[in-house]
């Protein structure tokens, strides 16, 4: 071995080492590039999304003057109808005296929610004794001077006297910044400072259980009999074929589907859960087939025989052998389908859930929303303080997306360590 | 080639040299009686021990090949008659090595008559032996089955030998130790014819699978 | 060669007959791989199947329970008999015949359950337990004749994967035994376990022999010469020859057999 030879060798190895260095350089930065990407988007996301999740409220001195209320009987009924508006109207001037005019007043009280006077009234109606006596009640500012008080200056839209009035409260600390539970809490509103994504997240809960309990059994279903019992024929082999293609059929035509044969033929309610349940489950049924019978068709043959071989029937082969070893994978194809019709918007416009819905769906045939409409129909809003809440459902939108898988990342888990 | 095929050839070769070496050694002990030459006599000793090598080394290669090759079928019985042929082969030898000894006796008188009869018989012991190992050597069954006839007429040869030989002692008393080592040798070559027929026994058990020993008495 | 041969080990020349094969064909789409196949198995005796790879011993002996029926493929002609009934007939349910005829195969496969699960699982769907303690009794049993009781006694509930290869064949016997079979179709049994193990495995087979019909496929001609009573060799196809063990070993009658068991072909 000569040493030009050994040097030459020696200096091709260093090559290769340079060559390997390299190499795993440019994956760490195609991973730090990703990442970055992504820390930018949710760092964007996030940003914008906070404001959403705080509010502001104002403390007041409030009369809860009996003959402002005219609550006519004390009992409930009567105290649920009274004027708390009128009330509410008082304590403004109580604070503000100098403000006099009609328009001035509708200013004035225009800083507070249209919600307030009902707040009053819960007050009251959990705590009657109120009436005849005087009390300190938070009550939620409007969503301009919300953004206002969260430092939006000439965006928040208020005028300057209202801006001086605010400025009066907040020196006299009687304003508070909370935290808005409101907003995981309630439904949807046309004024913003009220408006909340429980709705959506109902509705779109409903609207997944009705796709969960549709696709994966049926899709199951079909991925066992399609492996385990159909003949190989050409009629099978064209089933196969229109699978693979019906994954890939976009979405809006499942929603023109549901539209004419759910909706016009079925006369089912329109925007339920229910019908969008079922849209999506036909979306969601390739998806979940094709994984399926690639889940089967991996359980090995020796499983199948030695199941044969104790005497097992076709069926029990199916279901008490192959099913359970295959049960990892459809999962994972559930979930990914899941996913997607988490997401999907367009054949659920078809259907009718684009409608504003506020109250929130207490089963699959009531009217509803899901998150990705209602974050559509909130990106469309004029109100500025409805810019905060899109980012923030979006983030809501993702964390139920990573619940979901994590879910799912459980399941699989769970399943296979048993077997 | 199978594995198993030289190791059969090696062991055959191994035989073939013994049978050669015994039907020399016979042929050498015959001769020191007819010719009465000592030096001969003691040449059978010698031969004999490299028949006994011989055996010995065949008993290792049958255990190894059994225990190596699991030979079946053919093979097998291959492998038993050739531990069988070799102990019957190296009673020749050591028959041989009797007939030495009494011609290394006979060569002590001054003067031998040796009878015809003696001689016509270890011709045709001789013979006998000769067309056994050809026997083995073509895989031959047929002629292995001509050596089973003939034993029968050795015996009878052998009886009117040893006959012929009391009467001579008899007549002849002074005569009585030539005359007793005459039935010495005759009965060491009928006992040789035996054994060559043990050995056709044994190619027709090789190659015919059929066992036919002892059929005479089975017989009865 | 249909049965006839008298046995030289019981006084008499008769002897039960389990399974008949009689003028068997079976083909694969157009391709034949059994060709006139007549073949008896004697009740209680153990029967070896020997010949080259691909010369269908194991298609043959997938007839015999039925496993080919999965294939789509495949086609059977010509009669095979249990008990002197044609198993191809049409009232005949499949599962109840390979509940009558077990199988191992060659690579040893426990369900992916617990030990007791794998043994319990066929009295299970076969409904032989009326009570959990009639299955425990037969579960016990069936590991216990399968040589298996002593060494999982107190792993029952452990999977039956994480037994070692002998173990896990050694169950695989006791899944057959538990559903308490007539015939146990083995189809090279030992070929994925190692010296000892398959050792243990023969000697199984010498035991059980005394309560099953046992026919097996092996490639190793010693395993066949050992442990079987009866031997049938087939090549390309067909049957050679087939008889007893002991004769067929030292004394072949065909040339094609004394051929293959001596090595001159593979």
């Amino acid at each position: 071995m000569t040493d030009a030879r050994s040097e030459a060798i020696r200096k091709r190895i260093r090559g290769r080492y340079r060559a390997e260095r390299r190499f795993r350089g440019y994956g760490a930065a195609a991973i730090g590039a990703a990442l970055l990407a992504l820390a930018l988007l949710l760092g964007s996301i996030v940003t914008r999304a906070l404001p959403a999740f705080f509010e502001h409220r104002v403390r007041l001195s409030v009369r809860f003057d009996p003959a402002l209320l005219d609550a006519g009987e004390r009992g409930a009924a009567g105290l649920t109808q009274a004027n708390y508006g009128a009330v509410l109207k008082q304590a403004l001037r109580d604070r503000f005296p100098e403000v006099t005019g009609r328009s001035e007043l509708r200013a004035l009280s225009g800083l507070l929610s249209v919600n307030a006077p009902f707040e009053l009234r819960d007050r009251v109606l959990a705590d009657p004794a109120l009436v005849g006596r005087s009390a300190e009640v938070w009550l939620l500012l409007t969503d301009q001077a919300d953004l206002h008080l969260k430092g939006a200056g000439e965006g928040a839209g208020l005028s300057d006297a209202q801006v001086g009035w605010l400025e009066a409260l907040r020196a006299e600390g009687r304003v508070e910044r909370a935290f808005a539970t409101r907003f995981l809490r309630t439904g949807d509103s046309r004024e913003p400072e009220l408006a909340g994504i429980w709705g959506a997240v109902v509705g779109s809960f409903w609207t997944l259980v009705v796709t969960l309990a549709l696709s994966f059994p049926i899709g199951a279903a079909a991925a066992l009999y399609l492996e385990e019992f159909a003949p190989r024929n050409r009629w099978t082999d064209w089933i196969e074929v229109n699978i693979n293609n019906l994954a890939a059929v976009p979405s809006i035509v499942f929603g023109l589907l549901g539209l004419a044969l759910f909706l016009n033929v079925f006369g089912l309610p329109r925007s339920a859960p229910l019908v969008g349940g079922m849209v999506l489950a036909l979306m969601t049924l390739p998806t979940v087939i094709i994984a399926a019978r690639s889940a089967v068709r991996a359980v090995p043959p020796s499983v199948r025989e030695a199941a044969l071989g104790v005497g097992a029937s076709p069926l029990q082969v199916a279901l008490q052998h192959v099913l359970p070893l295959a049960l990892p994978g459809i999962l994972t194809g559930t979930i990914i389908g899941m996913a997607r019709a988490l997401g999907e918007t367009a054949p659920l416009l078809m259907i009718g859930m684009v409608a504003f819905i506020v109250d929130v769906p207490g089963s699959v045939t009531e009217p509803a929303t899901v998150l990705p409409v209602q974050i559509f129909l909130w990106a469309d809003a004029p109100e500025r303080a409805f810019l905060a809440k899109t980012s923030a459902a979006i983030l809501v939108l993702l964390a139920f997306l990573v619940t979901m898988n994590l879910a799912a990342v459980w399941l699989r888990n769970r399943f296979e360590r048993r077997w | 080639m199978r594995v198993v095929d030289p190791v059969l050839q090696e062991l055959r070769h191994k035989l073939l040299r013994m049978g050669s070496l015994a039907e020399s050694i016979l042929e050498k002990a015959l001769v020191a009686v007819w010719k009465r030459d000592r030096a001969a006599a003691r040449e059978v000793q010698i031969d004999d021990l490299e028949i006994d090598r011989l055996d010995l080394s065949i008993d290792e290669a049958v255990l190894r090949i059994l225990a190596t090759q699991a030979p079946v079928a053919d093979d097998l019985r291959g492998v038993i008659a050739a531990k069988m042929i070799a102990t019957d082969l190296e009673r020749v030898g050591d028959l041989a090595r009797n007939i030495a000894k009494c011609a290394l006796r006979l060569a002590e008188h001054p003067e031998v008559t040796i009878p015809t009869r003696l001689r016509t018989l270890g011709d045709e012991v001789q013979r006998v032996l000769h067309r056994a190992l050809d026997s083995f050597a073509d895989g031959d069954a047929e002629r292995a089955a001509q050596v089973l006839e003939q034993d029968d007429q050795v015996d009878a040869d052998q009886d009117v030998v040893i006959r012929a030989a009391i009467q001579d002692i008899m007549s002849h008393p002074e005569l009585t130790s030539q005359g007793v080592d005459f039935i010495l040798i005759a009965k060491n070559l009928e006992r040789v014819a035996d054994h060559a027929t043990n050995v056709a026994e044994d190619v027709i058990l090789a190659t015919q699978a059929r066992n036919v020993k002892h059929a005479a008495k089975l017989r009865e | 060669m249909p049965a006839g041969e008298s046995d030289p080990r019981s006084g008499s020349a008769q002897y039960l007959t389990k399974i008949t094969a009689r003028d068997v064909n079976v083909f694969y789409a157009e391709k034949q791989a059994l060709f006139d196949v007549n073949l008896d198995i004697v009740h209680n005796q153990v029967t070896a199947l020997i010949g080259p790879s691909g010369c269908g011993k194991s298609t043959f002996i997938r007839c015999v329970n039925r496993m080919n029926d999965v294939v789509a493929t495949c086609r059977v002609e010509g009669k095979i008999t249990l008990d002197g009934e044609d198993i191809y007939r049409d009232e005949i349910d499949v599962v109840q015949l390979r509940a009558r005829v077990g199988m191992v195969f060659q690579k040893p496969n426990p369900f992916p359950k617990s030990v007791y699960e794998n043994v319990a699982y066929g009295p299970r769907i076969h409904g032989l337990a009326a009570s959990r303690q009639q299955l425990d009794e037969i579960v016990m049993s069936s590991l216990e004749r399968a040589g298996l009781l002593a060494e999982v006694k107190d792993r029952l509930g452990d999977s039956g994967t994480s037994l070692s290869g002998g173990q896990q064949q050694r169950l695989c016997i006791a899944r057959a035994i538990a559903v308490s079979p007539e015939v146990i179709l083995m189809d090279e049994p030992c070929s994925a376990l190692d010296p000892i193990a398959t050792a243990r495995i023969e000697e199984l087979i010498g035991e059980l022999r005394s309560n099953y019909t046992i026919v097996i496929v092996t490639h190793s001609m010693q395993q066949a010469a050992r442990i079987s009573q009866r031997t049938a060799f087939f090549h390309l196809g067909r049957i050679v020859e087939v008889g007893e063990t002991a004769q067929i070993f030292t004394d072949p009658h065909e040339p094609r057999t004394r051929d293959y068991i001596t090595g001159r072909f593979g």
